[in-house]
């Protein structure tokens, strides 16, 4: 097995790449060391080699290649935080105030450039430069940090990609950030509404007591107030009807105001990151063993180099892939514009679908700029009727369901697969005709959308698309 | 980029699908969770009917050539619908940042098992709903089988990152697979197949899998023998067992039947264990009895996990026995050893 080039490779924040806000860098001392020094280590071994050359107390392991077993290892727990950085980003959902990019600074700080050591006691960071003294760190590298409370040796330890994963969402400043801006989407009646048991359950009883009544009231109401948008302060009927609740509960508060505040009071701690975040052991019991294992659905990588059949495959899905591309385009297309058509609410604009979509891929122009030039109301309008990243989620899966289907008929005629197919044969082929759909037309797709002002649509998708639009306006000028 | 997306958790590459309420679709909601339970029921009613109709629009729009049927159910955390046979159980949630699920114990009871389990982020005050992921039945059962029967709860805490979070594989599966492709019997422990014998030509072996990687842990089927059992004036073997290292062997006789004179041969797989974690197998076939020679053409072969032929090798007028070339793999690496003789095949299911 050859090592991974996670252990040489550094996901760097990146000002320059500002579409993705990172980097990666190949540290060319780490891959020198891995192959030349470690290379007879075997998978699995690699890590704990570097760890124990990193965590080493015995002094012949000299403070270089404590340095550069502990470079790898930064290298590694780099991709780990990037993706704990994405994934937090996810969890949040949609039409937040924040995005991973915000979240990379506190924890993203390692630049592979300079080489760390640890002190003796594994308490410090140590800066090596050249044949100076040992200098301790003024500006620790979360990646180190991670390393030196990393416990390598213990014999239920949790893997290091799960480590680094819950050190980041428990980073001091990320926590704080989130505290701020995590929740700033939401109002502290919807921060309200949906806190539920396993919050409540850090609140202080009397707390509790009040979002439980709150909850009455609140909730009961809301559901009658027909399409209402953000949810508005509770009126003074309902905090009426609150207190009175409370009082039930031998709960007193005087006034309807001081209620409300201390509700707000509420919201402010629902606001903390802490509260919604489960701290569920990423690692679990064996049942067989009782030692701990990792969560059998927690990431690993098996890539299976035997299925050499796989491969055969692989070449006749990429033939069909700029097919499925060019198919799947001009098919959303036509649903798009039926289903506004269709739509009560929309209608009227379904004839602005192909020009809207015209001047945001053509012209590089924004939804909010866009909208009142095809005579929309709002930015959430032309966000609904123009909606890019649906099209290209759809096309996207268009395309890879044709290119699935393809692939498994190929497969079921030359007897590797069922018919019809077991369902995790189904599944890891999707994930594969993802994987390569990804890779070649829809992460570049994806990453340019994501790019503020100033963005060009360069991707094959784009391309293509542009293409189906001009024929779209040819052929059919009502829609130009 | 592929080496990222590979190695880490359940990444998707885009955010998760997200689906925009209408307001007539708020409207709707309201009118189903209208009922007289208490308060966070009917909370949990409206944010079900929110997730219900949003997923229903999302499937539509991606699966128009089938319906889509509202079932009936007796659970009030969840909503059911049925779509070209398959059912789903819609689980609405309003946060996940704690990356877990609750879901009631009673859905995969066999009045309430779906096919697949899907839960949605639905997000009231921004009138959005998110598909987060689902999960297939027979997954939900292997996770609780394994990790969560000893939970006395009404509910299932599942971590997030157990979802398959890919909603398009969803329809993948409603297209391609018939609803039979897993069974909605929750078997409180997976309880092997028993072999099934078949009359006539070549005796099946058995329809189980056997797991090589036992073997070197001394845990061995019985139906597979120390080659000292094989040494008896019956079965004459003469194993050449010169090219064998240290490991486990063991043999399995097979009667090729009437048409070929009862004759026996023995199928002997030697495990042994090899570097970086992997094991090495070699597969033999020899003739027994009074049988000197196997019979001619006689074909044994090697097929991966996804059925293609990788090794072939075929009986000559005089060999006392044939064999595989000695081949290595990781453990859980599947694959099988089938005994063909004209039309007929005989099969074994190894896994190391």
């Amino acid at each position: 097995m050859v090592a991974s080039s996670r252990y040489w490779s550094m996901w760097c924040i990146s000002s320059a790449s500002e579409k993705l806000g990172y980097k990666n860098c190949l540290i060319p001392l780490a891959r020198e060391f891995v192959q030349k020094c470690i290379a007879s280590s075997q998978g699995g071994a690699i890590q704990s080699t570097l760890l124990s050359h990193f965590h080493t107390k015995s002094a012949t392991v000299t403070a270089r290649i404590q340095a550069q077993a502990g470079l790898c290892l930064r290298c590694y727990v780099s991709a780990s935080i990037l993706k704990a950085c994405q994934t937090i980003d996810h969890l949040f959902g949609s039409d937040k105030s924040f995005t991973y990019r915000d979240l990379l600074p506190f924890v993203l700080n390692d630049d592979g450039k300079t080489w760390v050591i640890l002190d003796r006691d594994r308490k410090t960071q140590l800066v090596m430069m050249g044949d100076e003294p040992l200098q301790a760190s003024t500006y620790p590298f979360f990646s180190v940090e991670v390393l030196r409370t990393f416990k390598s040796e213990a014999q239920s330890r949790l893997s290091l990609d799960n480590w680094t994963y819950l050190r980041t969402k428990q980073n001091a400043e990320l926590k704080q950030f989130l505290a701020e801006f995590g929740f700033r989407h939401l109002s502290d009646w919807a921060l309200l509404n949906r806190a539920r048991a396993h919050q409540l359950e850090r609140l202080s009883e009397r707390d509790r007591h009040l979002v439980e009544v709150f909850h009455g009231v609140y909730r009961r109401d809301r559901r009658q107030q027909a399409g209402a948008k953000r949810c508005p302060d509770p009126s003074t009927e309902q905090l009426k009807e609150m207190l009175s609740d409370l009082q039930v509960k031998n709960v007193v508060i005087p006034a309807v105001g001081e209620l409300m505040s201390d509700l707000k009071n509420i919201a402010v701690q629902l606001r903390q990151y802490d509260i919604w975040m489960h701290r569920v052991p990423l690692e679990i019991q064996d049942p067989d063993t009782g030692r701990d294992t990792i969560r059998p659905d927690l990431p690993h990588c098996d890539p299976d180099e035997s299925d050499l059949e796989q491969q055969e495959l692989l070449t006749f899905f990429h033939q069909q892939l700029d097919l499925a591309l060019n198919a799947g385009i001009a098919q959303e297309l036509r649903d798009r514009i039926a289903a506004l058509e269709r739509s009560k609410k929309y209608a009227p604009l379904a004839s602005q679908f192909i020009p809207g979509l015209q001047l945001y891929y053509s012209q590089g122009l924004s939804l909010k700029e866009i909208a009142p030039m095809l005579g929309m109301s709002s930015w959430d309008q032309a966000r609904r009727v123009i909606n890019p990243g649906d099209l290209l989620s759809k096309v996207r899966a268009l395309t890879v369901q044709q290119v699935l289907d393809r692939v498994l008929e190929q497969a079921q005629q030359k007897g590797f697969a069922q018919m019809p197919p077991e369902p995790n044969y189904l599944r890891t082929l999707a994930e594969q005709v993802e994987a390569i759909a990804d890779q070649e037309i829809f992460q570049a797709a994806v990453e340019e959308m994501r790019a503020g002002q100033g963005r060009s649509f360069n991707s094959v998708y784009a391309q293509q698309l542009r293409l189906h639009l001009i024929s779209f306006m040819q052929r059919e000028p009502s829609h130009g | 980029m592929a080496n990222m997306s590979s190695s880490l958790i359940n990444s998707r590459l885009l955010p998760p699908e997200t689906i925009w309420l209408e307001p007539e679709q708020i409207e709707q909601a309201q009118a189903m969770s209208e009922c007289t339970a208490p308060e966070a029921h009917q909370w949990q009613s409206y944010l079900n009917a929110l997730a219900l109709l949003s997923f229903e629009q999302w499937l539509s729009e991606r699966l128009p050539e089938y319906s889509i049927e509202r079932l009936e159910k007796s659970i009030e955390s969840v909503c059911y619908i049925e779509v070209n046979g398959f059912k789903f159980c819609l689980i609405a949630v309003e946060q996940v940042l704690d990356e877990t699920v609750q879901i009631h114990r009673a859905v995969v009871e066999p009045e309430q098992a779906a096919h697949f389990y899907v839960v949605q982020e639905v997000s009231e005050e921004q009138e959005l709903v998110m598909i987060r992921g689902f999960l297939r039945f027979d997954e939900l059962i292997h996770y609780r089988n394994h990790y969560l029967d000893q939970m006395q709860n009404d509910s299932y805490p599942l971590p997030l990152s157990l979802l398959d979070a890919e909603p398009n594989h969803l329809l993948f599966y409603c297209r391609a697979l018939q609803p039979t492709a897993f069974a909605l019997r929750a078997e409180p422990f997976p309880s092997p197949i028993s072999p099934l014998p078949t009359e006539g030509f070549l005796v099946a072996l058995t329809q189980t899998t056997t797991k090589l990687t036992q073997w070197l842990q001394d845990t061995v089927d019985e139906s597979w023998q120390t080659i000292d059992q094989f040494i008896n004036p019956e079965a004459n073997l003469a194993f050449s067992t010169r090219s064998i290292e240290a490991g486990v062997r063991r043999g399995k006789l097979i009667n090729l039947g009437v048409q070929f004179g009862q004759q026996t041969v023995a199928l002997l797989v030697n495990v042994t264990s090899e570097t970086e974690g992997k094991l090495g197998v070699l597969v033999q076939l020899y003739s027994t009895g009074e049988a000197r020679y196997l019979i001619p053409n006689l074909k044994l072969s090697l097929r991966s996990s996804t059925n293609q032929v990788v090794q072939e090798v075929t009986s000559r007028s005089q060999d006392n026995y044939i064999q595989l070339k000695p081949f290595k793999g990781r453990p859980g690496t599947r694959f099988s050893v089938a005994i063909h003789l004209g039309s007929e095949t005989v099969e074994e299911n190894f896994e190391l």
